[in-house]
């Protein structure tokens, strides 16, 4: 009975194991390419370049739901609104990349998505730039939206 | 730990639609073109196969900053940063201002005007100079 319970409980064990690191790896956009390596094109990333990555480098959340949040690049204050401000009405007919790019802004893309739909702090003499989140990041957060927990 | 979802059902409907209203017009290819040349030493970029295939599938109707519960912050703040900017410094002058136009059209008359005064006026000189 023992023996049975000890090969069960390592089985358990590198299941856990497992989840654990898909799970992680997941909440933290797929950075070794495990999960959607199709969207990949790019090597191998190795443990030192992982540190370099925006979401590796901030804090632990305290909270799994504070883990999803960072993962999808929002703060919990920007959650936290359950409705939209008084001031927040009206068309964004006007904000495409053609009138966008008829005037002085510019688009730059990011693959942090903190970031996205927020302007690039960049050199004051150069154009402003909106940062808008690439596709491949997308897609990634599109798998992070699946598991249900975003819901 | 506390595994309940975040309660964010609109998430990935507000990225998607922030790809679409950004990229919906005919200039967008040229443009994501553009934006892939500037970041050629890594793998960002935009994909508009999805932006068209969103937008044939699951989007029809123009967009309000209502249809953006999380991200309608950043894109009002987009919105209201267009409608304040003024050019400041010289090299700004080259740039039409997204709302209202019309200092931008009049400082662009006023130095044709300006101009056409300059040459006319040397074109005078120089007639009269022929002439003496």
């Amino acid at each position: 009975m023992k023996s049975h319970w000890d090969e069960y409980q390592n089985y358990l064990s590198r299941e856990i194991i497992e989840i654990y690191d898909r799970t992680r790896n997941l909440l933290l956009l797929d950075p070794v390419d495990c999960i959607a390596p199709y969207f990949s094109h790019d090597p191998p990333r190795s443990n030192k370049d992982l540190r370099r990555l925006p979401l590796i480098r901030r804090g632990h959340p305290q909270n799994f739901q504070g883990a999803l949040l960072n993962a999808a690049g929002l703060k919990p204050e920007e959650v936290r609104k359950s409705e939209i401000p008084l001031g927040l009405k009206g068309s964004l007919s006007d904000i495409d990349a053609r009138t966008l790019y008829n005037g002085p802004f510019r688009l730059s893309l990011t693959n942090d998505p903190s970031l996205h739909l927020r302007f690039a702090v960049s050199d004051p003499r150069k154009q402003p730039s909106i940062l808008v989140l690439d596709s491949r990041t997308m897609c990634n957060l599109a798998l992070l939206d699946l598991t249900g927990f975003m819901e | 730990m506390d595994f309940r979802s975040v309660g964010l059902p609109t998430f990935m409907a507000e990225l998607l639609e922030s790809h679409r209203l950004l990229f919906s017009t005919a200039k967008s290819e040229n443009i994501a073109q553009s934006l892939r040349k500037n970041h050629k030493n890594s793998i960002l970029e935009i994909n508009l196969d999805h932006v068209r295939d969103y937008r044939a599938n699951w989007s029809e109707h123009s967009l309000q900053v209502t249809d953006f519960p999380i991200y309608g912050s950043r894109l009002q703040h987009i919105h209201q940063t267009m409608a304040d900017w003024r050019p400041l410094r010289l090299k700004d002058v080259r740039f039409r201002p997204y709302h209202d136009p019309l200092p931008y059209y009049g400082f662009w008359f006023a130095l044709f005007i300006g101009f056409a005064a300059i040459i006319s006026l040397i074109l005078s000189s120089a007639q009269l100079g022929m002439k003496c």
